[in-house]
C-alpha cells in the first residue's frame, strides 16, 4: 500500500484518510479488460469526476485530492457521430457510432458502438450501458432490454 | 515592448507537392524573405512547424532550411501544436521580437502527407487527440468535430445546408485563389449528395489532406522600416490559450474555450473592439468550425454564425468577410503551414493582391487557429501599415 507520497506508477490504491494514489493509463485500461471496473478519480476538493488521466484536479487546482471512483457504466448519449472512415484500428468496425456519454453519476466519458450502423439506431439523450468490455476501447450498448429506449430529445448537451 | 511587423510572406500551391518538405519550406522561405525586402542574413532565428515530419522520415528540419538560405549559423527550432503549430511558431517569434531579442526571424511551416494513403493519414491525424481517451474509443479526427456539430444541431437546430453553405462559401473563395489545393466551385447538391465521412459530417464539411509550404516574416520595424518593400501588417495582438484535451473532460460541446480565451486575450492587448475587423481568416478544419469559432471569438451570438454564414454575411463582399482565401475547408490543410497561410493571405489582402476574392480596403485583420479539438489555439491580430 502506498505512503503518503504518490507516483503515476504505483500499483496500490489508497485507503480512508491516506493520500489518494495517482494511476498510469494502463492501470485504467487494466481495470476496464482485466477487472470490467470503470474506475476514475474524483476529486476530494471540489467534487469533480473524470475517467481520463489527471494528475491534478481541473476544476479546483487543488494537488493530491484524486481519489478512485468505480463508476457504473449507465448513462446518457451527449452527442455522437457515425464513424464511416475509421483510423487503423476500427478498419474492420465501420461504420459504428462514436459518443460521448455522460454516466449516471455525472462523469463524462466516450465510447463506441459496434452494432449502431445507422444515425437513426441512436439519439442524444438515449440510455446507453457499458458492455464491460474493452476492446480497442470502452465499447457501449443500448440496453438490450425492452421498456423504451429512454431517449430523451429535450436533454442535450 | 517593441513593435513587430510582418514583412514578407509567401506560400507554395496547395495539394500535392513534387518536392520533400525541407525543400518547399526552403523555397516558401527565400520568397516571404525576399519579398520582404530583407536578406537571409537579416534572419536572426527561424521558427519550424513540421508537425508530421517523422512520415517523411525527417525531423529537425530547421538546420535543413537554414542551410539551404546560406545561414547555417543561424538557430532554429520547431514549434509544435498540432494543427495550430505555424502559428504558435509565429507568436514565439513575435514574442522574440517583441522583447527585443531579436531583430528579425523567419517562421515556417510545411507538412506533406500525400505520399501516406487515407487510412494512414486519418491514423496519424487521430494522434493528435487524445489518443488513450479518445482514439482508442474509436474517435477520428473529422469524427470529433462531428460530436461537435451533433451537439451543435441538438441545442440550436442548426442545418445540413447551413454547414454546406460553408462549403460552399469557401469552395467559392478558393476558386479565385491561385495557392489553393481545391480551385472549384461546388454547389449544395454536391455538398449534400457527398458520402458521410462521420456523420453528420460529409465529405465536403472536411479539409484535404494536402501538403504545403507557408513562410513569414516578422520584424522589428525600429531596425528595417527602411528595408521593406511591402505593404507591412504590424501584428497588434499574439495570444494563445488552451482547453482541456478530450471532449468528455469539458461542460460543453457547442464550443472550444481556448478560442474563446484567446480571442479576449488578443482584444484586450490590441486594445481594439471586434468591430474594428474587416476580415477574418479562422480554423475551418471542418464546416462547423467555422462557426464555433465566429460565436467563440464573439462576433456572434451562440447558435446564430450558421445563420448569417448561409445568409451571406461571411461572403467576401458580405459585412464580415470570412476565409477569404478559401480557408482550410478549400485551400487545404497542410497541418503545419495552415497558420502561416493565413498571415499569408492577410499579407496578400492588405496589400491588394487577393484578385477576385480582395476585400474592399481593409486596414484590421484576424487570424485564429486551432490545435486538434481547441486543446491549443491562437489568434492574431494585425493591422495594414
Amino acid at each position: 500500500m502506498s505512503s503518503g507520497r504518490t507516483t503515476p506508477t504505483d500499483a496500490g490504491r489508497s485507503g480512508p484518510g491516506e493520500a489518494p494514489t495517482l494511476h498510469s493509463i494502463q492501470q485504467f485500461t487494466r481495470a476496464y479488460e482485466e477487472e470490467g471496473r470503470l474506475l476514475g478519480y474524483a476529486c476530494r476538493s471540489c467534487g469533480f469526476l473524470t475517467l481520463t488521466y489527471l494528475l491534478v484536479c481541473p476544476r479546483c487546482g487543488t494537488p493530491h485530492s484524486l481519489e478512485d471512483r468505480l463508476f457504473s457504466g449507465g448513462g446518457r448519449v451527449l452527442s455522437y457521430t457515425l464513424q464511416h472512415v475509421p483510423s487503423d484500428e476500427f478498419v474492420n468496425d465501420a461504420p459504428y457510432a462514436y459518443a460521448l456519454i455522460e454516466l449516471d453519476e455525472g462523469v463524462r466519458t466516450s465510447g463506441w458502438l459496434p452494432a449502431v450502423k445507422r444515425p437513426e439506431d441512436l439519439a442524444v439523450g438515449e440510455r446507453v450501458v457499458w458492455t464491460r468490455s474493452y476492446r480497442t476501447g470502452l465499447v457501449f450498448e443500448r440496453p438490450p432490454v425492452a421498456g423504451g429506449d429512454g431517449a430523451d430529445r429535450g436533454t442535450g448537451p | 515592448m517593441e513593435e513587430v511587423w510582418v514583412a514578407g510572406a509567401a506560400m507554395n500551391r496547395f495539394g500535392k507537392m513534387a518536392v520533400s518538405g525541407r525543400e518547399a519550406a526552403s523555397q516558401v522561405s527565400l520568397e516571404a524573405i525576399e519579398r520582404s525586402g530583407l536578406r537571409p542574413k537579416d534572419i536572426g532565428y527561424t521558427f519550424v512547424s513540421n508537425a508530421f515530419g517523422v512520415a517523411e522520415r525527417q525531423a529537425h528540419v530547421g538546420p535543413l532550411v537554414n542551410s539551404a538560405l546560406g545561414i547555417p549559423e543561424v538557430p532554429s527550432v520547431t514549434v509544435e501544436s498540432a494543427c495550430s503549430s505555424s502559428s504558435a511558431a509565429l507568436h514565439e517569434a513575435f514574442v522574440h521580437v517583441a522583447g527585443g531579442f531579436l531583430d528579425a526571424a523567419l517562421v515556417v511551416g510545411v507538412e506533406k502527407l500525400s505520399h501516406l494513403d487515407t487510412l494512414a493519414a486519418t491514423s496519424y491525424f487521430a494522434m493528435g487527440a487524445d489518443y488513450a481517451f479518445e482514439s482508442r474509443n474509436g474517435a477520428t479526427f473529422p469524427g470529433l468535430y462531428a460530436t461537435l456539430a451533433t451537439a451543435h444541431m441538438h441545442r440550436y437546430g442548426t442545418r445540413a445546408e447551413e454547414l454546406g453553405a460553408v462549403a460552399v462559401k469557401n469552395h467559392l473563395n478558393a476558386s479565385h485563389n491561385p495557392h489553393a489545393h481545391f480551385q472549384k466551385p461546388i454547389s449544395m447538391e454536391t455538398y449534400l449528395n457527398s458520402p458521410p465521412v462521420s456523420w453528420p459530417l460529409r465529405l465536403y464539411d472536411c479539409c484535404p489532406f494536402s501538403d504545403g509550404a507557408a513562410a513569414v516574416v516578422v520584424v522589428n520595424p525600429k531596425r528595417f522600416r527602411s528595408d521593406l518593400t511591402e505593404v507591412p501588417a504590424a501584428i497588434r495582438a499574439s495570444a494563445r490559450a488552451g482547453s482541456i484535451a478530450a471532449l468528455q473532460d469539458r461542460n460543453d460541446l457547442t464550443t472550444l474555450p481556448a478560442s474563446t480565451l484567446a480571442g479576449e486575450r488578443a482584444f484586450r492587448m490590441a486594445g481594439v473592439d471586434r468591430s474594428v475587423v474587416d476580415l477574418l481568416e479562422v480554423h475551418d478544419c471542418f464546416t462547423v468550425a467555422e462557426v464555433l469559432a465566429l460565436e467563440d471569438l464573439g462576433f456572434y451570438p451562440p447558435g446564430e454564425a450558421a445563420r448569417a454564414g448561409a445568409e451571406g454575411e461571411t461572403a467576401v463582399d458580405g459585412k464580415l468577410p470570412v476565409n477569404p482565401s478559401g480557408g482550410l475547408k478549400a485551400k487545404g490543410h497542410p497541418v503545419s503551414a495552415t497558420g502561416a497561410a493565413q498571415v499569408v493571405e492577410i499579407f496578400e489582402q492588405f496589400n491588394g493582391r487577393a484578385a477576385g476574392r480582395q476585400v474592399s480596403d481593409p486596414e484590421w485583420a484576424l487570424a485564429h487557429n486551432v490545435g486538434a479539438t481547441g486543446g491549443s489555439c491562437s489568434v492574431h491580430l494585425f493591422q495594414r501599415v
